[in-house]
């Protein structure tokens, strides 16, 4: 049920303010399941888009999991979020490896909400999704040793 | 006066820090004061001698200790170098991606239905909440209606104009008769 999943991604887009997009990707950036608000043109400088396309890619969300691998040895404990600030927008990520949870949202979104209310709304769903991508990099893992 | 000398003993730490690794802790056994067992296996490396434990079992080496502590520190130290040299060649990512695709398939819808914890009688409250305000008139009306209301209720007064205990339609002979006698 991948569309409805991503409908009920979609109303949550609706019903908080500034929220642009919601992506859930594994650590090496490949998407699992995203939505985002009025598909952005693929010029990154074109005026009106809410944000880069560039932010879609595989590059950029395989930045997180190193960022956040390296960050845990800061002597701190386990890196949980990142947010980023850009002068127009800016970027939540927070640290389910093997899950990855990307949120976009305008500046001057609350960005509180987005920390708590949204990690709490998108819970169940990582979690179930965190089951499989766990799986199949076990399984991977496995037939790469094997060959 | 002359101090001749003193000498002190620390406390074992891992008992203070309830076992936490710390810079003070030791990473290597002292091999002085080991009190196991040396067990000389044929045909071992020298350096790596294995030593016996306290119920037998051969022990890593002094060479397996050492690969430990590196990999450690290895694994602790900071490195974003190679950040960005890890790259999916496109099978992978298209194979990854049509794998996910199916996983996600074969979930269920109501895992991203939150619960409704305020106004969860309310099917949807965002569509009353969004109605427009009420008017200035509205709650003037309003206060001046709770105002005398409220002046009302403090003005009300009992007065009593007969007695307060009144037999029910009923004489008082009549009353003392039905009365049980004592």
């Amino acid at each position: 049920m991948a569309a409805e999943l991503q409908k009920g991604l979609h109303q949550i887009l609706q019903k908080v303010d500034g929220l642009y997009g919601i992506i859930l990707s594994d650590r090496d950036g490949v998407t699992i399941l995203k939505a985002h608000v009025d598909p952005p043109p693929s010029s990154p400088s074109s005026p009106g888009s809410p944000f880069p396309e560039s932010i879609l890619r595989v590059n950029f969300l395989a930045t997180f999991s190193t960022a956040t691998e390296q960050a845990s040895k800061l002597g701190m404990g386990r890196n949980e979020k990142i947010i980023s600030i850009y002068q127009k927008f800016q970027i939540i990520q927070f640290n389910k490896l093997p899950v990855v949870v990307t949120l976009i949202a305008k500046k001057d979104a609350n960005t509180g909400f987005l920390l708590t209310t949204i990690e709490e709304l998108l819970g169940p769903l990582v979690i179930a999704v965190r089951k499989d991508v766990s799986a199949y990099y076990n399984s991977h893992l496995l037939n790469a040793g094997e060959s | 006066m002359k101090i001749m000398g003193c000498c002190f003993s620390c406390k074992d730490d891992d008992d203070a820090q309830g076992g936490e690794t710390s810079e003070r802790q030791q990473l290597l056994r002292d091999p002085v004061s080991n009190s196991t067992p040396v067990v000389r296996v044929p045909n071992s490396d020298s350096r790596s001698s294995v030593t016996a434990g306290p119920d037998g079992q051969p022990v890593r080496g002094q060479e397996d200790e050492l690969q430990r502590i590196l990999q450690e520190t290895a694994s602790a130290m900071i490195d974003v170098s190679g950040s960005g040299s890890h790259s999916l060649d496109q099978r992978e990512f298209q194979e990854r991606s049509r794998h996910y695709l199916q996983k996600i398939q074969t979930l269920s819808p109501t895992l991203l239905r939150g619960h409704n914890l305020l106004l969860c009688d309310v099917p949807i409250p965002e569509k009353h909440l969004n109605v427009p305000l009420l008017s200035e008139d509205d709650l003037d009306l309003m206060a001046w209606a709770t105002d005398e209301i409220q002046e009302a209720l403090h003005s009300i007064r009992v007065e009593h104009c007969e007695d307060l205990v009144v037999p029910f339609g009923c004489t008082q002979t009549a009353a003392l008769q039905s009365s049980p006698s004592p």
